[in-house]
């Protein structure tokens, strides 16, 4: 009896792959990156019937190609791991679709069970699975499922125990793939897949310890970039090679489409013969998603529902942010007096207070009530399929900035906080949107720099000039978008997304989720908020603040023609935007905003606060999202881009106004 | 970035691209004259050489269009849909 199994939950998007991840582990999981990657890794402990199992989640995946981190990090993992059994989760709704990657799996020849999930959705729709007939065909366990409510979860943890007891001989020297019942390929692919078996073979080239050798000669016709480097790098792979590709050159000239779309082909012959012989479809009745659909994404109806929607989910999340904001930080000053009646030297106090439980509060008055209803809404968005539809009406807007319709939402949060606003954007696909729409998000007025425009553009100058603000940022942002598609390296790709069912949200994983969510971004900001609170404070009690402004002066009074004083508010202001405001009038020792700005300065001190630099939070959170050097990128942007503009409005206003 | 581009032997006068199907309309996959990774990508969600789609639904102003391919439903960007080729059935 083996002491611990390690198996790997594999599987598309939107099949429930989380959610029996999360029914499984309970509270004990462990989410942090792959080594090297920005792809997310979930790890957890399911103790069952005295067997302690681990698993581990693998991204989300339509296929096991070579075309992005996702699925690289999931046949790495199951190649090099070695995990005991690999549970792939399939939509039973969606049969032939999601067997594209169960076949690919059978492929790799490891150990695998079947869930076949959303069992009930698929009866909804009048598709009946003969899960036994499933079974059969695909030569594996298949276990019915309905994650959502906890079913069959016992029996696929039976399923997962025995498979991984099972002794397997895998006799790879005697290999034939003629004898393969399911993987069906054309009599040509199974010739060149045996030719290129026994020319690695012949050559011993060890990365036949790691991937099944049938699967690397189906690679190598496909022309997988990353298995053609790994066997290159082998001893005498260069030499292999050199043999497989006249074997393959031999397969080439026999089709007119490319080799990989044969394949692929071939596979979905197969997933669709299996579909047919093991599911009955009662009847194709018009179904209440399609009636959603004829809503949601209709050319008038489906933008009147998206803004209504969008207005009224941002309206509550403002709403419930600035009020329990408000209290949170009420009660957390209540505990001012304790550490300013401490018998200890004032500026001890300050450092304390300032420094460390100020970086603390400003982290949970941040987090808690903007992050917390935003992760829900976004959960319930993407959860009920309705995220889906938004990104089909904005792709097209969207798609001039290399981004999809998808990436609107966060980027219209960060009006409210830029920091769940950029956590958000790692529901897109590659690191290339997930930077750019970062990016965008970051120069997003938040509710504090909103604050600060209009206590002071607004008050002393108008609103219609603090709206022109607004609409002058909006301009920046989109600018700075196409700027920076033009920049980021890679090239945008075109949407292809599926649409999935409307689906209604369970409870219970969902709240987990949100809750690991918010737990991995506090471990890793409170620590920078707090020591970037910390070393103001220092430099405050050091007086070094008459250094920097020597610094500073030539932009700040030269270039912006702005006051001395702001190059040193500025700085407080990457703790919180208020603070720029709220430093100016103190270290004036005024509370008329008039009395330190003249209307153009105003304007211009509006801007830069606005686009100069995202506060601590949000750099915790570029960190968590996209690493430190495009987090330092992105910085660099935003204050090479304030001073810019800032200095440009500076110049014409004395050029227009002469 | 190297076009992959994948030739016919068939009569391509009848062809089509796939933004030109109106809602309703069914077509056969031809030909997808899309770069190596785009392929692919269409290939791994069901649109192989032969496979029938349904349009469902064009996105206003040149929108994505949605399709209904092996009985799952997907979104394709305009620019790329109008690189998929088709024969309407």
């Amino acid at each position: 009896m083996k002491e611990e199994i390690v198996i790997a939950l594999a599987g598309n998007a939107n099949v429930g792959k989380s959610v029996i991840f999360n029914q499984l582990t309970g509270l004990n999981q462990i989410i942090g990156n792959w080594p090297g990657k920005t792809v997310e890794r979930a790890e957890g402990i399911l103790k069952y019937k005295n067997r302690t199992i681990k698993i581990i989640d693998l991204p989300g995946i339509y296929s096991l190609s070579a075309y992005s981190q996702e699925e690289i990090v999931s046949r790495e993992f199951i190649a090099f791991e070695k995990p005991d059994v690999v549970v792939n989760v399939v939509d039973a709704s969606n049969l032939e679709r999601n067997l594209l990657l169960t076949i690919q799996l059978l492929e790799l020849h490891v150990p695998m069970v079947l869930a076949l999930n959303q069992i009930d959705y698929a009866n909804k729709k009048g598709i009946d699975i003969d899960a036994k007939k499933l079974s059969n065909l695909l030569g594996i366990p298949v276990v019915k499922t309905v994650a959502t409510k906890g079913k069959g979860l016992e029996a696929l943890s039976d399923a997962i125990i025995e498979m991984a007891e099972h002794v397997r001989d895998k006799d790879i020297k005697s290999y034939d793939i003629n004898q393969e019942r399911v993987l069906n390929y054309r009599s040509e692919i199974k010739e060149t897949v045996m030719n290129i078996y026994k020319i690695l073979l012949k050559n011993n080239i060890d990365i036949i310890e790691a991937y099944h050798p049938m699967w690397i000669a189906l690679k190598l016709i496909e022309e997988d970039k990353d298995i053609i480097e790994k066997l290159k790098n082998k001893k005498g792979g260069e030499e292999a090679y050199k043999a497989i590709i006249e074997e393959i050159g031999i397969l080439k000239s026999k089709f007119n489409d490319s080799l990989s779309t044969i394949v692929t082909s071939d596979r979905y012959k197969i997933a669709s013969y299996i579909t047919n012989e093991c599911t009955t479809v009662k009847e194709n009745k018009f179904t209440l998603n399609d009636m959603l659909d004829n809503i949601a994404l209709d050319k008038f109806w489906g933008y009147i529902t998206m803004t209504a929607v969008i207005f009224l989910a941002f309206y509550g999340i403002f709403n419930f942010g600035g009020y329990f904001s408000e209290i949170l930080s009420n009660f957390f000053d209540g505990f001012k007096p304790f550490i300013y009646n401490l018998s200890i030297p004032i500026m001890y106090k300050d450092i304390l207070w300032n420094g460390l439980i100020e970086g603390f509060i400003s982290a949970v008055t941040i987090v808690l009530p903007y992050i917390l209803p935003f992760y829900v809404f976004l959960a319930i968005l993407e959860n009920t399929g309705y995220l889906a539809r938004i990104a089909f009406l904005t792709d097209k807007i969207m798609h001039k900035v290399g981004l999809h319709g998808k990436a609107l939402i966060p980027i219209l949060m960060g009006v409210g906080c830029n920091v769940p606003a950029v956590l958000g954007t790692k529901i897109l696909e590659t690191d290339r949107e997930i930077f750019i729409a970062s990016f965008m998000a970051t120069l997003v007025p938040c509710s504090a720099r909103i604050v600060i425009i209009l206590g002071t553009i607004g008050i002393f100058m108008g609103p219609q000039y603090a709206l022109a603000v607004f609409a002058f940022d909006v301009l920046v942002v989109y600018i700075a978008a196409f700027f920076a598609n033009k920049i980021a390296p890679g090239k945008p790709y075109d949407l292809i997304m599926e649409l999935p069912g409307y689906r209604m949200p369970a409870l219970k994983p969902t709240l987990k989720q949100i809750w690991f969510r918010i737990k991995d971004f506090l471990y890793v900001a409170l620590p920078i908020i707090i020591i970037g609170s910390f070393a103001l404070e220092i430099l405050k009690y050091l007086n070094l603040f008459k250094y920097i402004t020597y610094l500073t002066n030539p932009i700040i009074v030269k270039w912006l023609g702005l006051p001395s004083i702001v190059g040193i508010v500025l700085i407080f202001g990457v703790l919180r935007k208020e603070l720029t405001l709220i430093m100016l009038l103190t270290l004036s020792g005024t509370t008329v905003i008039t009395q330190i700005l003249n209307p153009r300065q105003m304007v211009i001190f509006g801007v830069v606060t606005m686009l100069y630099i995202p506060c601590i939070a949000t750099i915790a959170a570029l960190k968590r999202t996209i690493g430190w050097r495009k987090t330092i990128w992105i910085v660099f942007l935003n204050i090479f881009g304030a001073i810019l503009i800032g200095g440009i409005i500076n110049q014409l206003w004395g050029f227009l106004l002469k | 970035m190297m076009e992959k581009r994948i030739e016919y032997n068939e009569n391509c006068n009848n062809l089509i691209p796939l933004t030109c199907l109106k809602k309703g309309n069914k077509g056969k996959v031809i030909k997808i004259d899309a770069c190596g990774f785009a392929v692919q990508r269409l290939n791994e969600m069901g649109l192989v050489p032969e496979t029938e789609v349904k349009v469902l639904r064009n996105g206003i102003l040149s929108g994505p269009v949605e399709i209904k391919v092996r009985n799952s439903h997907l979104v394709i960007g305009h620019g790329l849909a109008s690189k998929i080729y088709v024969k309407a059935v």
